[in-house]
């Protein structure tokens, strides 16, 4: 059964929550999380969850957050290119 | 590389959720490399928390500066709550969190350009939420609870076994306020459907509604339902109202009592919107009235009646402003019912104050609704005062303006309007009042502006509803002769009879200057599109358009409301400088400084707050309420509204022509020039004048000589004369001197019979009554007399006869002749028929001086010496018994030789003086006249001022029927005629009382001469007729008989 983009980020959470010192405070991961998620917005990086927890657990991991940002610019630029050609012929 | 080994699973999954690739597709491994690579080999810094924190304050401080306050202070909040998280203490990875905030920073997209609307909406719906939950749990509190509603939609971050505990407890105390959230909110998510609405909601849901409606509506003041307006104080003088009722046994209650707030708040909701209100009541003609039995509980109703009758007027006054405003809506106009565009004009200036004066009471309104200062009716009343003072003189100036009678044409209409505001402006005393009606003049004439401007810039006068007051007569072509004069005409012909107090006169005075240049502007720009001047000179038509478009760079309206804006500036500063001692008169300079002091005031609450913001706001602030009201107008209405006061009188005439003539003249200048040179280098003119003042002045008189002794000839021969010979012989003898020319010529003889007739008729009664006096004779110009005396003596009479009913002769014995010449276009805008007309005159009364002159040269003495001869072979018998003065033949021929002698010394020195005093001036003139290259105008009025000058000088009669010296001339003919039968058929026989006779009929002529010329050098000032007068009265014959 596939999972889907809420089950994703929980788990991730949870996998934050694990590493961070105190076991029991998945709550608190989801709301720093959710603190997060409304920077993002804030700042409108066009993130949306799942990327964005994916980002955290890759800065978990000792990532370069500027290097990161690169990556991400760089993804998003070539998914709005395959989009376009991918809709482009079939929307004229 | 122990990193890849961690990024490697979040790398594709990654790839996979971004991308959408799968994994072992070409494009996924290429992405995995270059995300890797990114990762591993990267040259960024490590992550400087300083740096991050500056960052994220530097965009709270954007957010400030955008006026985003609420995304400033949520970022600010966020900020503080993620670094505070318990999350990232004793986290393996170091600044994990300043590593989540700088990625995050990196990846900002333009977020002060997100738009407001969403996400401000989804914090205040939280607020409210956060209110209405903490309140209804406040008030429920320990009370039975109850469930309605659909459940509260769980957190995404919920698990479904949370979520389906969360949904089993319908009791919860959450529930209760969400259902006074929006349908959006319970909808928002569509997994979760709503339960089936309970009446006890619906009902619970109305109350709730009803009481949000009674809690927003503001119910009127005097409604019943409204609180008590009786005052809370005892005091006698709160209560006046109770106490008059009391005094005069009136019931208690019949006076209903408002408060002088709502009083207030009344009169400037009235003012801004004149319409019938529980104070004021409108009857059928659109008067206001106060409404009876209303009273300030401070006051008795008669005294709260005076108070406000004051505002009835201007209430009417603004009602009548009002609807002629809606009325006069540009967009709104029915295209058969067109008022003059010129009245959308004066609606337009009427709207925009309209607007300062809502705005103004707007000001007002929140000034009274905000209660932070004391505000009462007097108050309001002096706020309002120079606003009531500057509405009475519109609305005069509108009634005044529009009172026109049934049927006026749209150009009166306009140019009545335009008077009117002038006069206004004129006879404005206050400064405010005056720089009003300036602003609304310049609206009111800006369809004027805009038409000359067109037609000053393209040539063509645009005026569709026919109100501008110059209108071209389409039936007058361009190649016209009456072009120049008659093409355009003035729109008030219907309005001749002006009354002497019609504001008419006003605006023509600004308008008469303009006109004629205006008109000739016009003119020339359409002769010289047409005229095909060559492509390559300056005369070009593309260049003088390039001049104008140079010339008038902004637009005429710009032009003139730059001018009199700085006109009036320049008065105000002056008088600002004045006035500066004494400062008893700075109202408005009053209410300026107050305001730079409140802005002063506001700057300096403002330091201890974000000093970026303040220097962001402050100019947008400033200019807030103009640009507000300013943002659907055009450039000049912004300009015209723009203008202060105008605190010094000024005359709106002088400073309109100010305004415009220098620049028509200008134009009017440049354009003269370039027609003229048009006209004569490419188009001859001055070659065209040459040519008919050499034939009809006789200037060139070797040629003339030739063209009038060949008439003199065949007339003398008694040949037929008919005018196509004439007209050969003329173009044969023009041709020499001007051959391209020649062929324009042409020679028509006069048929008049009726004169004819006439003159037999007036011949016949007084035939023999020549020797009397002489009398200047009501005669036409052309007669038989000479022909009938010269046909008696004829020695063919019966020839003559024949002739003579062919060709009507003048006096002088000449056929009449009428010199035309076919002017090509467009030199017969200066030779005109008229002109012709003119000059044929000066040639006829020329011809008929040489006639005289010719006539009298033909007579040789060595004609009578044959006569000699025999008179002193034979002797002197002849002697006439009967003839008292009877002289030896000798003797009477040597008086013929002398009257031969008199009369031709009397006819050359007229021909002289004539040729000298008179023709020789004017040619000078025209060349010198020519040689100026003055503007088409100057030359035609010029020419024109000559001619009749020289009409008047040669013919010295007013009119074309009393020409005292062509009578003359027909009787020195006459003279010469009878001397000349004489001369050659019977010198032998004349009689010495024939040669008495002749001898008298010439000392009568010369002395009529002398005297009417002594008369009227007299009586005129023509220092050129002196000599001629001193030469004729020097050498008066005596009368031999009496």
């Amino acid at each position: 059964m596939p999972h889907t983009s809420t089950d994703h980020c929980n788990s991730l959470l949870l996998s934050i929550a694990k590493m961070s010192a105190s076991d029991n405070s998945v709550v608190t991961a989801k709301e720093t999380f959710q603190i997060l998620m409304e920077m993002s917005k804030l700042l409108n990086t066009g993130l949306d969850e799942t990327t964005l927890a994916l980002c955290v657990r890759l800065c978990d991991n000792g990532a370069n957050p500027e290097a990161l940002a690169k990556v991400i610019t760089e993804l998003m630029r070539v998914k709005k290119e395959v989009n376009g050609q991918v809709n482009g012929p079939s929307g004229t | 590389m122990a990193g890849q080994g961690k990024f490697d699973a979040l790398t594709k999954e990654l790839i996979t959720h971004v991308l959408g690739f799968q994994e072992g597709e070409e494009n996924f491994v290429r992405s995995e490399q270059f995300v890797l690579s990114n990762l591993l080999y990267h040259h960024c810094l490590a992550v400087n928390s300083h740096a991050v924190r500056r960052s994220v304050d530097g965009l709270a401080l954007k957010f400030t500066v955008h006026g985003q306050h609420k995304r400033a202070k949520k970022l600010t909040d966020l900020t503080t709550r993620f670094l505070a998280s318990p999350v990232f203490k004793d986290h393996f990875q170091t600044d994990v969190e300043w590593s989540l905030l700088s990625l995050l920073l990196h990846l900002s997209n333009s977020p002060t350009q997100v738009p407001l609307e969403e996400e401000e909406e989804e914090a205040g719906g939280e607020e409210n939420e956060e209110e209405e939950e903490d309140w209804a749990a406040y008030l429920k509190d320990e009370e039975d609870q109850y469930s309605v509603g659909p459940e509260e939609p769980l957190s995404d971050w919920s698990s479904e076994d949370e979520s389906s505990d969360t949904q089993g407890t319908t009791s919860s105390s959450s529930h209760i306020p969400s259902t006074a959230k929006g349908p959006l909110r319970i909808f928002k998510d569509p997994l979760q459907v709503p339960a089936a609405i309970t009446t006890r909601e619906s009902l619970e849901q109305v109350h709730r509604a009803k009481s949000w409606l009674s809690a927003k509506t503001h119910l009127p003041y005097w409604s019943s339902k409204s609180p008590s307006q009786a005052p809370v104080s005892d005091h006698p003088a709160a209560n006046v109202t109770k106490l008059w009722e009391a005094d005069q046994g009136v019931q208690a209650g019949t006076t209903q009592q408002l408060g002088e707030w709502a009083v207030m708040r009344e009169v400037v909701w009235a003012l801004t919107c004149p319409t019938p209100s529980h104070i004021f009541t409108r009857d059928a003609q659109g008067t206001f009235s106060l409404r009876p039995n209303l009273s300030l509980p401070s006051l008795t109703p008669a005294t709260t009646a005076k108070l406000l009758t004051y505002l009835c007027k201007p209430l009417s006054q603004l009602s009548t402003l009002d609807e002629f405003i809606r009325q006069h809506q540009s967009t709104s106009r029915h295209p058969h019912t067109a008022s003059p565009i010129t009245l959308l004009a004066y609606a337009a200036g009427l709207r925009c104050w309209r607007q300062r004066f809502n705005a103004h009471l707007g000001e007002l309104e929140d000034r009274i609704k905000e209660q932070e200062s004391t505000c009462t009716l007097l108050w309001l009343e002096e706020e309002i005062h120079l606003w009531l003072r500057t509405l009475s003189t519109i609305h005069s100036v509108h009634c005044t303006a529009l009172a026109v009678p049934e049927g006026s044409s749209a150009g009166y209409v306009a140019v009545r309007m335009l008077g009117t505001l002038c006069e206004s402006v004129d006879g404005a005393g206050d400064s405010m009042v005056r720089a009003v009606l300036i602003r609304l003049l310049l609206h009111t004439l800006r369809h004027y502006l805009s038409v000359i401007h067109t037609w000053l810039l393209h040539g063509s006068l645009h005026d569709h509803t026919s109100e501008f007051i110059i209108q071209r007569d389409e039936s007058v072509g361009v190649e016209d002769e009456r072009f120049w004069r008659e093409a355009f005409t003035i729109n008030l012909q219907n309005h001749q009879s002006l009354d002497a107090k019609d504001p008419v006169r006003t605006m023509m005075r600004f308008l008469s200057p303009l006109l004629a240049s205006l008109t000739s502007i016009g003119k020339s720009r359409e002769l010289l599109s047409v005229l095909e001047a060559p492509a390559h000179s300056d005369n070009s038509v593309y260049a003088i358009e390039d001049y104008l478009t140079e010339e008038m760079e902004e637009s005429l309206e710009e032009t003139v409301v730059q001018h009199v804006k700085k006109a009036v500036c320049e008065l105000e500063k002056a008088s600002q400088l004045e006035n500066k001692p004494n400062s008893n008169e700075t109202t408005c300079k009053e209410v300026k400084e107050n305001k730079l002091e409140e802005k002063n005031d506001f700057i300096m609450n403002q330091d201890q707050a974000d000093p970026f913001l303040w220097a962001a706001f402050t100019e947008t602030q400033q200019d807030y309420t103009t640009s507000a009201s300013c943002k659907d107008v055009d450039a000049v209405t912004s300009l015209i509204e723009q203008m202060s006061d105008a605190p010094r009188a000024v005359s709106s005439v002088s400073l309109l022509s100010s305004a415009l003539c220098p620049l028509v003249a200008r134009m009017q200048e440049r354009l003269s020039q370039k027609l003229t040179s048009c006209l004569l280098d490419c188009y001859s003119l001055e070659q065209h004048c040459q040519a008919i003042r050499a034939v009809l002045l006789m200037e060139a008189g070797d040629i003339m000589h030739e063209f009038y002794s060949h008439l003199f000839a065949k007339v003398d021969g008694n040949e037929s004369v008919d005018a196509l010979s004439l007209s050969l012989h003329l173009q044969y003898c023009v041709a020499r001197l001007h051959p391209s020319l020649a062929q324009h010529f042409s020679v028509t003889i006069v048929h008049n019979e009726d004169v004819a007739e006439k003159l037999q008729n007036l011949l016949n009664k007084d035939e023999d009554d020549n020797t009397g006096p002489l009398f200047i004779e009501e005669v036409g110009g052309s007669g038989r007399e000479a022909l009938r005396r010269m046909h008696q003596k004829a020695r063919q009479p019966s020839e003559a006869t024949e002739g003579s009913s062919k060709t009507t002769f003048t006096q002088a014995g000449l056929p009449e002749l009428y010199i035309r010449y076919q002017a090509p276009w467009p030199a017969n805008l200066l030779l005109t028929e008229a002109t012709m007309k003119q000059l044929n005159l000066l040639f006829n009364f020329l011809l008929s001086l040489k006639r005289v002159t010719n006539g009298l040269e033909r007579l040789k003495f060595r004609d009578l010496s044959g006569w000699h001869l025999a008179a002193y072979g034979v002797g002197d018998n002849d002697n006439d018994p009967d003839d008292n003065t009877a002289s030896p033949l000798p003797s009477r021929l040597h008086r013929l030789q002398l009257l031969r002698h008199w009369l031709l010394c009397f006819s050359r020195e007229l021909h002289n003086h004539f040729a000298n005093a008179v023709f020789m001036p004017y040619h000078c003139a025209v060349e010198r006249l020519f040689q100026a290259r003055p503007s088409l105008n100057t030359i035609l009025a010029e020419h024109d001022k000559m001619l009749k000058k020289l009409l008047t000088e040669c013919l010295m009669g007013s009119s074309e029927k009393i020409l005292p010296l062509q009578i003359v001339l027909n009787k020195v003919f006459e003279l010469t005629h009878r001397l000349s039968d004489v001369w050659v058929s019977e010198a032998g026989g004349v009689k010495g009382s024939e040669v008495t006779k002749l001898e008298t009929r010439y000392a009568c002529l010369h002395r009529y001469l002398a005297h009417f010329l002594t008369t009227f050098v007299t009586t005129r000032f023509v220092p050129h007729m002196e000599g001629l007068t001193r030469a004729l009265v020097d050498t008066v014959p005596l009368l031999t008989q009496n």
